[in-house]
């Protein structure tokens, strides 16, 4: 998967499940969750600009298939 | 002048006719119907190729025959026409075909059934696609209309890709060859794809045929590579298909089967966003009811503690208004001040007045 800062679309998406599971936990506390939601809007933002950004690297072989070595 | 008669040998008779056969039919392709079908030793195929008006035997290795055929079935022979030394004319077949859409649905279920057989379609042996893959190595020709839906569809869903893409036929004889060459190719990489995609196309049942040869289904089934097959329309089924870890009704099929929606992840991932900005000012809005709440009960407990005190004050306020002197006095009471004894001058006072008296006689009541 394409990546950014070294973490991969997939990271960055159990990241934000892991904090979506925090905030309907019972560790919840008002206190932690505004940084928490900051935290999340970041990888969310994070995310689509990853989703965005990247291209596919398509690489079509020289070698040739038509004659076996 | 009549030309001289050639003197040959028999050995060099049939030699100079082959090499006239040759010369004349460099590639030669023969359509009939099979008919004496056998194989000999496990090696060796015979068979006659007949019309209606003629019949000629046929001879090849089992190794070139790639695909099932029968007695009955019309195939397409691709042969050069041979004298044998014992005088017998046939044709040395390179490869054969069916031909005609009975002929090759014919062969397309005796190979089926033998695949079946022996399990390569079993469900247990297909395996899971990664979700996410990174790498990914593709097999078809790259001007092939296939080819191009899979990549858009697989741009207008996701990004980031290596894709790697074995350009081979994707139709015609030589076909199954390369894509099993570049099968080989991708399977030996140090670090090999996650996944391996077959893809073309829509077609006529012959131009999917290339999909059905036995040997390519076999190398599908060997990969150590997971396998995605998207191969020609829905209604389209090969043994390609049938046989890959992951069959999909189209190229643009395999690609939405490949890579998750970046779209959908995105809408996604907002919910996710939502959800908990809905929680933390749920939460928010419990604390600040909880907290009016408190503040009530404080404000309703002193209301009614302040009321109690009121409620002392004014009966301390009634006891202390029953003993002022001042009420006694307006009842037409008076305070005497002074010794009480004849002669003596005391203090008389009333509400109104403050009196000087003398003391005239004191008896006893």
């Amino acid at each position: 998967m394409s990546k950014t800062d070294n973490k991969t679309i997939t990271q960055l998406r159990t990241e934000l499940g892991e904090l979506l599971a925090w905030f309907e936990s019972d560790e919840f506390t008002p206190e932690q969750a505004v940084d928490k939601f900051t935290e999340a809007e970041a990888l969310a933002a994070q995310i689509e600009t990853q989703l965005a950004e990247h291209k596919h690297q398509i690489t079509v072989l020289k070698k040739k298939f038509d004659e076996a070595e | 002048m009549a030309s001289q008669p050639v003197k040959l040998g028999v050995s060099e008779c049939i030699a100079v006719v082959n090499q006239v056969l040759a010369g004349a039919f460099p590639a030669l392709e023969v359509e009939g119907e099979v008919a004496s079908y056998k194989v000999n030793q496990g090696k060796f195929v015979f068979f006659d190729l007949k019309d209606s008006d003629g019949t000629l035997g046929c001879f090849m290795t089992v190794w070139q025959q790639r695909v099932p055929i029968e007695d009955g079935m019309k195939v397409i022979v691709r042969a050069t026409p041979k004298l044998t030394p014992w005088g017998k004319f046939s044709l040395t077949v390179q490869s054969v075909r069916p031909s005609g859409e009975g002929s090759l649905k014919k062969s397309f279920e005796l190979l089926k059934a033998k695949l079946q057989t022996e399990g390569l379609f079993a469900a247990e042996r297909k395996r899971l696609l990664p979700a996410e893959p990174s790498r990914v190595a593709v097999i078809s020709s790259t001007q092939a209309a296939g080819y191009a839906d899979f990549i858009e569809i697989l741009t207008q869903r996701w990004g980031g890709l290596d894709i790697q893409v074995a350009h081979t036929q994707v139709q015609g004889e030589a076909a199954p060859d390369q894509m099993i060459r570049a099968i080989e190719y991708f399977n030996q990489a140090e670090d090999p794809a996650d996944v391996l995609v077959l893809i073309r196309g829509g077609g006529s049942a012959d131009d999917l045929a290339a999909y059905n040869d036995e040997r390519l289904v076999r190398a599908i089934a060997g990969s150590r590579i997971p396998t995605l097959v998207g191969v020609g329309h829905e209604v389209d089924v090969t043994l390609a298909d049938m046989v890959a870890d992951v069959r999909a009704a189209t190229p643009s099929n395999a690609a939405q089967i490949l890579v998750p929606d970046a779209r959908e992840i995105i809408t996604s991932t907002r919910e996710r966003v939502r959800r908990m900005a809905s929680a933390t000012e749920r939460a928010l809005d419990e604390i600040r009811i909880d907290t009016r709440q408190w503040l009530r009960q404080a404000y309703d407990s002193a209301d009614m503690h302040f009321d109690q005190l009121l409620d002392q004050l004014k009966s301390l306020r009634a006891t202390l208004h029953a003993y002022d002197p001042q009420a006694v006095l307006r009842r037409g009471y008076a305070v005497l001040r002074g010794e009480i004894a004849s002669g003596n001058q005391i203090e008389i006072m009333t509400e109104q007045q403050l009196i000087q008296a003398e003391v005239r006689d004191v008896k006893n009541r």
